[in-house]
């Protein structure tokens, strides 16, 4: 998981609003809010980073233990990367 | 850190009304229409304004939609589908993250252009279908053939999966047919709405309210358990309740968390609105939305500063708009006589259902 590319799903809505990102899922037209770090990790999810660099950048930016960080990161990344939901996608690093 | 898979609308849109973010809004691209509604509110939609906004100009005012908070987007018109450049404006909106729906009559909408909106991941499509029969349609719209093709359309959304809903404005001409369109849309699996309010002509011609329905007419729809309002339901001490939070609440969305924009750049706060908060030509949408005087006037405006309705018992069962409100009596905080006449015929209708219950228990 940590060395795979996290990219948005084009096809899903959204807009942060004060540190809250709304979501609108294409697959089931419901609408899903993120916390102000699982917004951050929305955010860094542009195709440019892996988990991995994700796990970092929450790690350098909130008050967690790398440990918790990963932890934390990865149940969100795979929450959301559900075939269900499918708001993130996983690829493999260039 | 752990997401909220829960449905959120509600408060995302209290979200955007504390923030005065533009949440939602309408984007009118045309005034053009292939169809000739006899209550259609668009005047000279016979023929697209010269002055209509171009592609880039639509484009600049997406990106300005986008950069303001603008998450759900509606293209409409007139008909949306007679400018040729609709869908790739709605591609541009979905490179810009917003979540886009369209209310058209469905007329131009084939094969071709169904597998398209499927590839574009609208959200949803709203199509007008004004009865449940061609006679009744096509003599609404003044067009041969309009209520076939709608009907196509709505079908050839559903068999590529996009989200398709009915849309009926409901008035003297189609009311007979209401309950079949209900079971039209059921047979259809689509969902629908139904909308009993007939307005004026957007240059204030007040010709096509002698469309609206008659009260009869008007409260058997409202006793239909599946189109009432939740209000119908309330007993007295609930109402009394309701009225007294809705004293202090805005007097609708629009100028707080909505908008409309139409074909030539003006920002209003709805469709009905007659006056503009401003031009897109002019001036930036951030401006004109947090400068204009006119959303100002609007956004610092509660029901009871209302002189004529804030006493009235009525107040939770009653529609009042803004937009009709100035259009019928030249001022947007007055009481005027549809609504004040709409809200005592719901009155009846909800103490109709308790005497009902009352005498079932």
């Amino acid at each position: 998981m940590l060395e795979k590319m996290l990219n948005r799903n084009k096809d899903v809505a959204w807009r942060v609003i004060e540190n809250e990102a709304i979501l609108i899922s294409a697959e089931d037209s419901m609408l899903h809010s993120l916390d102000e770090v699982g917004t951050r990790i929305w955010e860094l999810a542009d195709g440019s980073n892996t988990v991995g660099a994700i796990v970092e950048k929450i790690f350098e930016e909130y008050e967690v233990d790398r440990e918790t960080a990963e932890t934390d990161v990865v149940e969100f990344v795979t929450n959301l990367a559900s075939e269900k939901l499918g708001l993130l996608l996983l690829s493999q690093s260039e | 850190m752990q997401d909220q898979l829960i449905p959120l609308l509600y408060r995302a849109d209290q979200v955007a009304v504390d923030k005065r973010i533009p949440y939602s809004v309408i984007f009118e691209v045309t005034r053009h229409c292939n169809l000739d509604c006899r209550m259609c509110y668009v005047v000279g939609h016979e023929s697209a304004d010269p002055e209509e906004l171009s592609t880039d100009e639509a484009k600049h005012v997406l990106d300005q939609l986008a950069q303001a908070g603008t998450l759900r987007l509606s293209f409409s018109g007139g008909e949306p589908f007679l400018r040729a450049d609709l869908l790739e404006l709605i591609a541009y909106a979905k490179q810009l993250a917003f979540s886009v729906d369209i209310m058209t009559n469905g007329i131009l909408i084939g094969p071709e252009t169904a597998k398209r909106l499927k590839k574009l991941v609208v959200w949803q499509v709203s199509i007008s279908l004004l009865g449940a029969t061609p006679e009744t349609h096509d003599s609404i719209t003044g067009r041969k053939g309009s209520f076939t093709r709608a009907l196509n359309a709505l079908k050839l959304l559903r068999e590529e999966g996009v989200r398709a809903r009915i849309k009926t404005l409901i008035m003297k001409q189609n009311f007979h047919e209401y309950k079949q369109i209900i079971d039209l849309a059921k047979d259809l699996g689509v969902p629908f709405s139904m909308d009993p309010t007939v307005s004026s002509r957007n240059d204030g011609d007040t010709d096509t309210l002698s469309m609206n329905l008659t009260d009869d007419q008007f409260k058997e729809l409202l006793a239909n358990p599946s189109l009432g309002p939740r209000t119908l339901s309330l007993n007295g001490d609930e109402l009394e309740a309701n009225r007294k939070v809705r004293l202090d609440g805005y007097l609708c969305k629009a100028g707080i968390s909505f908008c409309d924009i139409s074909w030539n750049g003006d920002v209003r706060p709805c469709m009905q609105y007659p006056e503009s908060a401003g031009n897109l030509r002019e001036d930036s949408f951030a401006d004109i939305w947090n400068e204009s005087p006119l959303f100002e006037k609007l956004r610092n405006a509660r029901r009871t500063h209302l002189p004529d309705c804030k006493d009235c018992a009525l107040l939770p069962l009653c529609f009042r708009c803004p937009a009709t409100a100035l259009l019928e009596k030249g001022d947007p905080f007055a009481a005027y006589e549809t609504a004040c006449h709409r809200a005592a015929l719901m009155e009846e209708v909800r103490f109709a259902r308790i005497e009902e219950a009352s005498i079932g228990s």
